[in-house]
């Protein structure tokens, strides 16, 4: 069997740089920033690696069909390495230099963004669930990263728990999608399915798909991990887990719904409608009630989940390219989001209630800053990336005929504006209930949160410029 | 119904099956769960077996009855005061399991139904033994590569269960 | 499976009835000769009073366990208590069904081969079966309701699941070159010359073979599980009378089933250079189960042996032994196989080369990763709280 190794360039230099970190955390003498410093570059090399092939083009399948490198996996490489990046970028000052056991928390998110690679290429039902599973074993370790707080080891077990729940539930949908259709296959499933024969056991494998798939990427009703999740884990694991895994789960499931499942669309399009309105409505609502920062943000990316979902009940081609763009965008503004809370940090901890961001706008400027153009953009407000992704994925679902989801969604985002400048609100105009010490800015943080911050800004300004790649990369 | 042998060993499976997995979730007593889980762990063994899938009857007694569930035995010893630990079922948490289960069970109970034809597989004229093809499927045919990542898969397991079962330890 | 229905049945049923019988009259044999032994290995004379050079001691010992008293006591979970000492004769008892004893007899032209049944996953059925000879003890333990029977439990489930691997993994090489799983394959191919057996192929997977089969076992130096100076009998305390001398035969069971595999897998099993057609179909049949049965009592007399040589390991220093150095060694054991193998082809570079690399293995964990490893720091140092505690 003769392979072509260059296709699966990216995923082998994650693999490089995973053993090499390995071995670097072998020795003790070693500062341990080091891991961090080589995955950094061994994710930059990978993005480089992936743009210039999504620029070249290079299509094709490997591994007997089992994995299927197209421009759409790579413009997902792209999106979970650029948030790698991020989160590693935002963990290094949060970790501190002191802390020994770094090198398992690097280790551990490269391999998670190797999962998510595999899921946005599986061209297999057992490749995309064995890339899920890669993903969230190593999230729901980091998840209880910090062994010392209750919360985070919480965390971890709830988290673990749940997503062993979800995966028998995916892996009981691809059980019995294979009953049905004779094949784990994405594109045989594809042909075996013909519109007028439908048999009760894709249906039912269908379903158990969205369960599995919902809980991956927290659409209500199988949200409830999420915000103790969000709350407990590390902050830069809930950047990580909000952001990449997210989108991971959407390549996926655009993919596997699309592709595979495309002959009875109209079996699950009412499905996936009803729990993208469900999703933005309750994520919205709930986030109002949040009095914690991390629980808000962690209800608001539900509600994310939601909107992108619309780009899938739009189910045509501006459907995919869309959802693409808002993941892209979303990862970055949530990414930066959860950096500013990390950067907003005072001697006994984070300051996690929303009160506690009182006065912000005028003592620490910068913080104050970096965390009101992140919800902006959240928010989906005009100058900003969050409002064009918004944008193109409810004009695709109105191309699409799916008229009253968007005018859900409208009032959505109408409604999220509410709370995100909540915050905003209690930075510049409230003054503090009481003076809280807080740290001086860690550099490598604002490094992250700057470009964050470019990124933001340049998709808000120039957004063809990133929304074309993303509209030649779809597979329909 | 007449029954011939082959079936009458299947629905003595079956039945084994499923009465030890009732008591599994009804008994309160978490050993006895335990052991009966083995019941039901080896009689999917036996299911198997009838299927002609050797291979993989081996396998489950291996990694189930001989790993898995060894390890939940020695957890709940390990745990001080679990042995004598009786398991409780809130109302609610038997109400909406009842609810989960259930839906779950009529979904599956109308696949069965509604699916207009099953497909008949002779099992009878394939006495070879799975292991061979297994083996080259995995090792050189088509499912090489879910065979590597399953292996990747182990090492993450391996660097979690490390990874949370050390202190912490940081440097002054 | 040439053999008609019939005789298929009624062979089989005479094998099962000879095999188990066997086995049983091969643990009286053995208690005699265990004591025997460790007269002879610690200078003194052994059992010498009951019928000439006292060979019917077992059978005083049997009819002794026989008339004991049977003990229930009190504060025992009952059903798991009374069921625990039958579970563990189960595995011993039908691990052997499979094992390959002789090539086969002639008996009015039907050829009947000498093993109860061959299955094509032999090997993985009986890891299978061996992995289930930790229920008897843990069950056994924790039905007792004791705090030694429970450490003992313990302590023999931690050592059979870390033993266990190295038992599976050591077989790897072994099922890389005969590319079969059945048992009598995996024996014919080795051929009859002693130069040719896996033993010397696979040398250090054959050393971490028998090593795991003796922890399997439970036997001293891995007794851990009953050590008498400190559990004061371990799993089987509270067992008394018949009840304890089921663990009892099971034990031993476990030792003849044990080296009979080591014997089919690692030393050509019933065959011997120069004895294959000695008398013809019906006569050589019977000679390749001497054979046999000669090749398997040396494996019991190291078993007795090293149980009289050696002292008890240490609870890390099983550990160690088990995780640190037996898993790698089988692991190189498994590359090398597999990595000269499909170069090569031959079998003495692979027999060379798996030696080679053991050492290598050897020298680099026990300098390493034993050696030097540095204490466990004792206290956690504080650490910065990064999550505040929140209401939400």
């Amino acid at each position: 069997m003769t392979i072509n190794w260059q296709l699966l360039m990216p995923e082998l230099i994650i693999i490089l740089t995973f053993i090499l970190v390995a071995i670097f955390d072998l020795f003790n003498s070693i500062q341990k920033t080091v891991a961090a410093w080589l995955t950094i570059v061994g994710c930059a090399i990978a993005l480089y690696v992936s743009i210039d092939m999504l620029q070249v083009g290079m299509e094709g399948t490997e591994f007997s069909n089992m994995i299927q490198v197209d421009k759409y996996s790579l413009f997902f490489n792209v999106i979970f390495l650029v948030s790698t990046i991020l989160v590693v970028l935002i963990s290094m000052n949060y970790l501190g230099r002191t802390d020994r056991r770094q090198g398992e928390y690097y280790l551990l998110i490269l391999l998670a963004t190797l999962g998510m690679m595999l899921m946005a290429s599986g061209n297999e039902l057992i490749v995309v669930f064995l890339g899920l599973e890669l993903m969230s074993l190593s999230l729901y370790v980091l998840a209880g990263y910090f062994q010392r707080s209750m919360a985070s080891s919480e965390a971890g077990m709830k988290y673990l728990l749940l997503g062993a729940f979800a995966s028998g539930f995916f892996l009981y949908g691809i059980a019995l999608i294979y009953g049905g259709a004779g094949t784990t296959s994405i594109p045989k499933i594809a042909s075996a399915i013909t519109v007028n024969a439908t048999s009760p056991l894709l249906l039912s494998g269908m379903f158990l798909l969205v369960v599995g798939f919902g809980f991956k990427v927290a659409l209500v009703p199988f949200h409830q991990w999420a915000p103790d999740v969000y709350e407990g884990a590390p902050t830069s694991i809930a950047a990580f887990i909000s952001a990449g895994p997210k989108a991971a789960g959407f390549a996926a499931f655009l993919r596997i719904f699309l592709e595979a499942l495309q002959n009875i669309q109209s079996e699950w399009i009412v499905v996936v409608t009803i729990l993208a309105a469900l999703t933005m409505t309750v994520g919205n609502l709930v986030a109002i009630a949040q009095r914690n920062i991390k629980r808000m943000l962690a209800y608001s990316s539900i509600a994310h989940a939601g909107y992108v979902l619309v780009g899938l009940a739009a189910a045509n081609k501006d459907g995919i390219s869309s959802a693409m763009f808002y993941l892209l965008i979303y990862c970055i503004m949530n990414i930066g989001a959860f950096g500013a809370v990390i950067l907003a940090r005072t001697e006994d901890g984070e300051s996690l209630m929303i009160s506690d961001y009182a006065g912000l706008g005028f003592k620490k400027p910068l913080l104050a800053l970096f965390m009101t153009l992140m919800l902006l953009s959240l928010a989906g407000f005009p100058p900003t990336a969050g409002f064009v992704g918004k944008f193109y994925i409810f004009r695709s679902a109105v191309e699409s005929g799916q008229i009253w989801l968007v005018i859900i969604g409208a009032i959505n985002t109408a409604i999220s504006a509410f709370y995100y400048l909540r915050v905003v609100v209690a930075m510049y105009m409230r003054e503090p209930e009481e003076e809280l010490d807080f740290h001086p800015y860690p550099s490598l943080l604002i490094v992250a949160l700057t470009l964050a911050a470019i990124g933001v800004v340049l998709i808000g300004i120039l957004p063809s410029y990133f929304l074309s790649p993303a509209q030649i990369s779809t597979f329909l | 119904m007449e029954l011939n042998p082959q079936q009458l060993v299947f629905y003595l499976f079956a039945l084994l099956t499923i009465g030890s997995a009732v008591v599994v979730v009804t008994i309160r007593n978490i050993v006895y769960a335990a052991f009966s889980l083995m019941v039901t762990l080896f009689s999917i063994a036996g299911l198997y077996v009838f299927l002609q899938a050797d291979f993989l009857a081996a396998t489950q007694v291996i990694v189930y009855v001989g790993g898995i569930l060894v390890l939940i035995l020695f957890g709940v010893m390990m745990t001080s005061g679990s042995l004598d630990l009786k398991l409780k079922l809130e109302r609610g948490q038997l109400f909406w399991g009842g609810v989960v289960s259930l839906t779950i069970f009529g979904l599956l109970l109308s696949v069965i139904t509604n699916t207009p034809q099953w497909e008949n597989v002779d099992i009878g004229a394939s006495q070879e033994p799975t292991t061979r093809k297994i083996g080259e499927m995995i090792m050189k045919e088509e499912y090489l590569l879910p065979f590597e990542i399953a292996s990747i898969l182990l090492l993450v397991a391996l660097i979690g269960a490390a990874l949370i079962s050390r202190k912490e330890v940081r440097d002054e | 499976m040439d053999l008609p229905l019939n005789v298929l049945i009624i062979s089989s049923l005479i094998k099962i009835v000879v095999v188990v019988h066997i086995l049983l009259i091969g643990v009286m044999g053995m208690i005699l000769a265990e004591r025997k032994v460790s007269g002879w290995i610690q200078d003194r004379h052994g059992p010498n009073r009951v019928g000439p050079w006292g060979i019917l001691q077992p059978i005083a010992d049997g009819i002794k366990f026989l008339l004991k008293e049977d003990l229930v006591p009190d504060h025992v979970d009952k059903p798991v208590y009374l069921l625990a000492p039958a579970i563990i004769l189960v595995p011993a008892l039908v691990t052997c069904g499979v094992v390959p004893f002789g090539s086969s007899i002639t008996v009015s032209g039907y050829e009947i081969p000498l093993q109860i049944a061959d299955i094509n996953i032999g090997v993985l059925y009986i890891l299978a079966i061996t992995s289930l000879g930790v229920y008897g003890v843990v069950l056994g333990a924790w039905a007792s309701n004791n705090k030694y029977s429970l450490l003992g439990g313990l302590r023999s489930s931690a050592q059979m699941i870390s033993y266990e691997l190295t038992l599976g993994l050591s077989l790897i090489g072994v099922l890389i070159l005969s590319s079969s799983l059945s048992l009598r394959e995996i024996a014919i191919q080795q051929g009859s010359y002693p130069w040719t057996w896996n033993f010397l192929i696979h040398f250090p997977a054959f050393l971490a073979f028998t090593t795991a089969a003796f922890a399997e076992t439970n036997r001293l130096p891995f007794d851990l599980a009953e050590a008498e100076q400190e559990l004061v009998g371990g799993y089987h305390t509270e067992y008394s009378s018949m009840k304890f001398a089921m663990y009892f035969m099971a034990e031993y069971m476990h030792m003849i089933v044990g080296s009979a595999v080591a014997v089919t897998l690692f030393f050509g099993g019933w065959q011997f250079f120069g004895l294959e057609t000695v008398g013809g179909p019906f006569w050589s049949g019977l000679i390749s189960v001497g054979i046999f049965f000669v090749k398997t009592a040396f494996f019991l007399f190291v078993f007795i042996w090293v149980r009289w040589t050696l002292p008890r390991f240490r609870y890390d220093q099983l550990m160690n032994l088990g995780w640190k150095f037996l898993l790698p060694i089988t692991l190189a054991s498994i590359v090398v196989t597999a990595t000269v193998w499909a170069f090569t082809q031959s079998k003495v570079l692979v027999g060379i080369l798996n030696v080679v690399v053991a050492c290598i293995v050897v020298a680099i964990v026990s300098t390493t990763l034993v050696m030097t490893r540095e204490p466990e720091p004792v206290e956690d140092r504080g650490i910065l709280s990064f999550t505040k505690e929140s209401s939400s």
